[in-house]
């Protein structure tokens, strides 16, 4: 094979200037790696440290694995569901089975919670609108609930016991 | 894209046209004037270029030249001699015993060939270099390399060129044969003749140099228009085509290729 020939008559200055475009990036590229290479040192030097101090107080030292990202994921799942677990659910159904106690006539149909928005939605059936009012300044009443309001009602045509079907919506005290 | 990593326009100039390959399909070809000029002339070449070139965008530029403008020589390797200076002296001294003082206007390129091979020169008008770094400033291009047509056909191709051949370079009114040997260019072969007449006297040339290199190759790596080397009459040698250019098509489209 020929060897290539190098006859270039262009501008030597430019050259240079794509030779110095060339430098700055292999400087960027040592950089980055002198900087990996100083904190891989660092947390040596941080395991070293936790190391020596663990030996002088008489504990055995336990060499963590660093979390996967499948770790981080679960760590995720676990902590939304403790949140999850961690709102009153107990008091809130027992405010309501309470205040069902003494209105015995209501007939609550569907119960709604939302924790992230802090209200609860409740459908319910009364035989009067007396009944309703009373089992809405029950509710008031609660300190779980606050703000009750009367969001629908209407007049169910085919029952005999209830003549009337409505929509409570209340802020949960979280 | 960044500048830095676009692949350059090529711009060849020969004295009929002007081909500009930015790696598109569409390869732009102007035609440049002849009754204009002489072929030595490099100056209505560049005027054509001047007036089209604020179309092409700024980028990196490589200008290929026609051999039209291009003198080159062969300086025999000097044990002695080490350092790239010395070499570049012995070079245009080499030049200025064949051309004369006119050397003094022309910028010089000495290329290596490797330890204890002949050293290859190049020259090109200096005003010629000088108006191409002016366009280049004017338009915002970086001008990556302005090569002889020598070097970027033989680059193109040196895979195909065989160690111990011929290469023939025919352009309007301008025969070049390059003798290799070795893998090494080790002599260079140059005639002007009249146009029309580039076949018969690249033939000529060609007999001139394979009875002068009797036990030689027979190869010829041929580069060129299409109706000089359907015509060659060379019997003796093996005409191999590297790259032909269709009749009535303009070698700077090939160059520009290449």
């Amino acid at each position: 094979m020929m060897r290539s020939l190098s006859l270039n008559f262009s501008d030597h200055k430019q050259r240079k200037r794509q030779q110095s475009n060339l430098i700055v990036l292999v400087l960027f590229v040592i950089i980055f790696i002198a900087l990996f290479v100083d904190q891989a040192r660092i947390e040596q030097e941080i395991v070293d440290i936790e190391e020596s101090i663990a030996r002088a107080q008489g504990r055995k030292t336990v060499k963590q694995a660093k979390p996967s990202e499948q770790d981080f994921r679960k760590m995720n799942i676990a902590t939304a569901v403790q949140q999850k677990l961690n709102f009153p659910w107990h008091e809130l159904l027992a405010a309501i089975e309470e205040v069902k106690q003494q209105t015995e006539h209501i007939s609550l149909m569907a119960i709604q919670p939302n924790p992230a928005k802090g209200e609860v939605i409740i459908h319910a059936e009364a035989p009067e609108l007396k009944t309703m009012l009373d089992f809405i300044s029950l509710l008031e009443k609660q300190t779980v609930l606050k703000d009750v309001l009367l969001i629908n009602q209407h007049r169910l045509d085919d029952s005999n016991d209830h003549d009337l079907a409505f929509t409570l919506k209340m802020g949960w005290v979280i | 894209m960044l500048l830095q990593w676009r692949k350059p326009i090529t711009i060849a100039l020969t004295p009929e046209s002007i081909t500009i390959n930015s790696g598109n399909k569409a390869i732009h070809t102007i035609n440049v004037d002849e009754t204009a000029t002489e072929k030595s002339s490099w100056s209505q070449v560049l005027t054509e270029l001047e007036s089209y070139a604020a179309t092409i965008a700024a980028n990196k530029v490589k200008f290929v030249i026609s051999n039209n403008y291009v003198r080159y020589a062969i300086l025999p390797w000097q044990t002695d001699v080490f350092s790239k200076n010395d070499w570049q002296s012995l070079a245009e001294n080499n030049l200025r015993e064949h051309y004369g003082n006119i050397v003094g206007n022309w910028q010089v390129t000495v290329a290596m060939q490797g330890y204890g091979k002949p050293m290859i020169i190049s020259a090109i008008d200096q005003l010629l270099i000088n108006r191409i770094d002016t366009l280049a400033k004017q338009f915002n291009w970086t001008v990556e390399s302005i090569e002889p047509a020598l070097m970027s056909v033989t680059n193109q191709y040196r895979n195909k060129i065989n160690n111990t051949s011929f290469m023939l370079m025919t352009e309007q009114q301008r025969v070049l044969v390059a003798e290799i040997d070795k893998g090494c260019l080790v002599g260079f072969s140059v005639t002007s003749p009249l146009i029309g007449q580039e076949q018969n006297e690249s033939n000529k040339l060609i007999k001139r140099i394979l009875k002068m290199h009797s036990a030689g190759s027979s190869f010829i790596h041929y580069f060129g228009d299409q109706g000089l080397q359907a015509n060659s009459d060379l019997e003796s040698a093996k005409v191999i085509p590297l790259a032909i250019n269709p009749e009535g098509s303009a070698m700077s489209i090939m160059l520009a290729k290449s």
